[in-house]
């Protein structure tokens, strides 16, 4: 794997997502706690009512039966039909002012002191005085002043243990609320943070990799600081670098395996291979299209009077003649030793000759001066046919028994 | 599948069987000891069976724990070395707690505060000389009179009382402030002329809770929670209402 570029500080996806998760981890914890604070708060309440608030509340209303039982007492102390159940009545108001939770009630302890005195007061006086009826009228009331006074007292404690748990109850809820709100944000926060390192990049090194293919141009990838990413990347990039060598490798076999090395035009297989569809495309849209064998003069000769190396050379500069004569829609190869083949397209026969005549006359033209005194002269034989209506080997058959007959007519001319 | 069925066949045994056990328990039943002729705490009714603020609430108390409990009727003056000895679990009676009674047993929380009554003739006031002191034996008011030096004759229940007085045997009692409200009520007390005093002396006053045997502090703990529930759902006080004309505290 080559190292990442220099001056780039990478981090790894697990270290930062570690860390995310850990910070998240945390903050949700103390967001708990400090949920879980009022949660504590509220069953603390609760256990206040029911062991402390409501037992006493029960206590209340247990001194309220009380008051209430002085009152029936006094009645019946005062106006019971036979003497021990006066009597009977005194004791029970003794009894009950004697009671611990009347005696630590000041108001409930000073009325059952009254009440007591008033019973034994009136066992002297005749029933029926209607002193007595007046002072029995306002204990009475008194007694029920006193009672409502100690059934608030008893609801109080209650009321307010009950409102303080609604209170922090409702808190309660806020806080979650708030707690659910910040957790849904940072979950997307989190879901924003993964598509922004992973799967954006991904999805455009998807798209760089879809389109890789041996061409200069580099793929476009993302910049990147995560250490995965980067990775990616740097592969991505390092397969383009190979796919490239590739391509020119591949260029560079296909230019051999279809260019005669010597004169740099095409073999006779790959002339072969190109000229077939292009007769037959001229075939199909009935257009004009000419055939041509060319032979160089003597050149045997050239061979054996100057050597295999000028006869390269006059080879070499036969081909750049033709290259430089040809438009780009023609073909020509190497066909033999000395022998050239030429498919000219869209070309009438008459348009093919004044052609094959230029090259003729460029070839004749030709001249390879050297130190031992002046080179060889070379000239072309050229024989075309009009393949507008043949198939290739046919027409190249033809161009060939005109070639011929460009020969036997004293070379250096164009036949056909 | 078999082999699966006979896997959870034994974990069901196994999660339901010690619920099985767990209903009978490892005490099935309580042995309470009781007193009777003491109205209205514990008394025949005249349909013969036996009911009293005492006895009622310690029903109310073995429901809670989810236990049957026996009432075996003893003396006030046995009743305390009977639990002592175990051969009751607790005892459903009306006990002053006195640190020579603890000695000796184990009690509940106190479930109400109870002062003691002196009743006698006409004029006669408590540690006067002619005075003879009817008192229950066994009861700390018997402890007390002795203490005191008085003259006392003692009687085996609270019911004897009014016939000792009425007999004249005796010209003054001294009893718990609840007993004195059906002593006060009884015929032969109509037309006595007696006349009574609250007393409230330490000795003789104080909190009332169950004996309950020292071989089993794990009873005392399951009634003192049985008593607070007792207290909170209201049937202490339906009892209360039952029996007494005030609520206790």
């Amino acid at each position: 794997m080559t190292p990442p570029p220099s001056g780039q500080r990478l981090r790894p996806a697990a270290r930062v997502f570690g860390a995310v998760a850990a910070g998240f981890l945390l903050v949700l914890v103390g967001l708990m706690s400090w949920v879980a604070v009022d949660h504590y708060e509220a069953r603390q309440t609760a256990i206040s009512v029911t062991s402390r608030s409501l037992p006493q509340s029960l206590e209340r209303l247990r001194l309220v039966r009380n008051l209430e039982a002085l009152r029936i007492e006094g009645l019946r102390a005062v106006n019971g039909p036979t003497e021990e159940s006066r009597r009977h009545a005194r004791f029970v108001i003794d009894l009950i002012a004697g009671n611990p939770d009347v005696r630590q009630d000041p108001e409930s302890a000073m009325l059952a002191g009254q009440i007591a005195d008033f019973v034994r007061a009136s066992v002297a006086r005749a029933p029926g005085d209607p002193e007595v009826e007046r002072e029995w009228d306002r204990l009475s009331r008194a007694i029920a002043i006193v009672a409502d006074r100690v059934t608030a007292d008893g609801m109080a404690g209650i009321t307010a243990d009950a409102e303080r748990m609604e209170a922090q109850v409702r808190h309660g809820t806020y806080k979650l609320l708030a707690v659910v709100l910040i957790a849904v944000m940072a979950m997307l926060g989190f879901l924003v943070m993964i598509e922004r390192v992973f799967i954006r990049p991904l999805a455009r090194i998807d798209v760089a990799l879809a389109a890789l293919d041996g061409k200069p141009e580099p793929p476009s990838l993302p910049a990147t600081r995560t250490r995965e990413i980067a990775s990616i990347n740097q592969a991505t990039l390092a397969l383009h670098a190979a796919m490239r060598e590739n391509e020119r490798i591949r260029a560079g076999l296909e230019a051999l395996a279809t260019t005669d090395a010597l004169t740099q035009l095409s073999n006779r297989r790959h002339f072969m291979a190109e000229a077939g569809p292009a007769v037959a495309l001229a075939h199909r849209h009935r257009r004009a299209v000419t055939v041509a064998m060319a032979d160089l003069d003597h050149f045997k000769r050239v061979n054996d009077e100057h050597g295999h190396a000028v006869g390269d050379a006059v080879l070499a500069q036969v081909g750049s003649v033709f290259r430089a004569s040809l438009r780009a829609t023609d073909l020509c190869c190497r066909y033999g030793g000395e022998e050239f083949a030429f498919l000219f397209p869209e070309t009438s026969l008459a348009d093919a000759h004044l052609l094959a005549d230029r090259v003729r006359v460029a070839v004749e033209q030709l001249r390879f001066p050297s130190d031992t005194g002046p080179g060889p002269r070379v000239s072309l034989s050229i024989g075309i046919a009009d393949a507008s209506t043949l198939e290739l080997e046919a027409a190249l058959g033809l161009a060939d028994e005109a070639l011929y007959r460009a020969k036997r007519g004293g070379r250096n001319r164009v036949e056909g | 599948m078999p082999r699966l069925f006979a896997i959870l066949a034994v974990c069901l045994a196994v999660l339901l069987l010690p619920r099985a056990f767990a209903r009978t328990g490892a005490d099935p039943v309580l042995r309470v000891g009781v007193i009777v002729d003491s109205r209205p705490m514990s008394f025949v009714a005249a349909d013969g069976h036996l009911t009293g603020f005492n006895v009622e609430l310690a029903r109310e108390l073995c429901a809670t724990m989810q236990v049957r409990c026996d009432f075996v009727v003893s003396t006030l003056a046995e009743v305390v070395d009977a639990v002592s000895r175990g051969l009751f679990d607790f005892a459903a009676v009306s006990l002053v707690i006195t640190p020579e009674r603890e000695r000796k047993v184990l009690f509940s929380k106190p479930y109400y505060r109870s002062l003691s009554a002196w009743v006698a003739t006409q004029g006669l006031q408590p540690g006067a000389g002619r005075a003879t002191v009817a008192v229950v034996r066994g009861s700390v008011q018997a402890a007390h009179a002795r203490a005191q030096g008085w003259k006392i004759l003692e009687v085996g229940h609270h019911a004897e009382i009014p016939e000792a007085a009425a007999s004249g045997k005796a010209n003054a009692a001294l009893l718990p402030m609840l007993t004195m409200l059906s002593f006060l009520q009884h015929p032969a007390m109509a037309s006595s002329g007696w006349e009574y005093q609250l007393l409230t002396e330490p000795g003789i006053s104080g909190n009332v809770g169950f004996a309950i045997t020292p071989a089993r502090p794990d009873l005392r703990e399951r009634l003192n929670q049985a008593i607070d529930r007792a207290r909170a759902d209201g049937r202490f006080d339906r009892i209360n209402s039952a029996f007494l004309p005030f609520r206790l505290k």
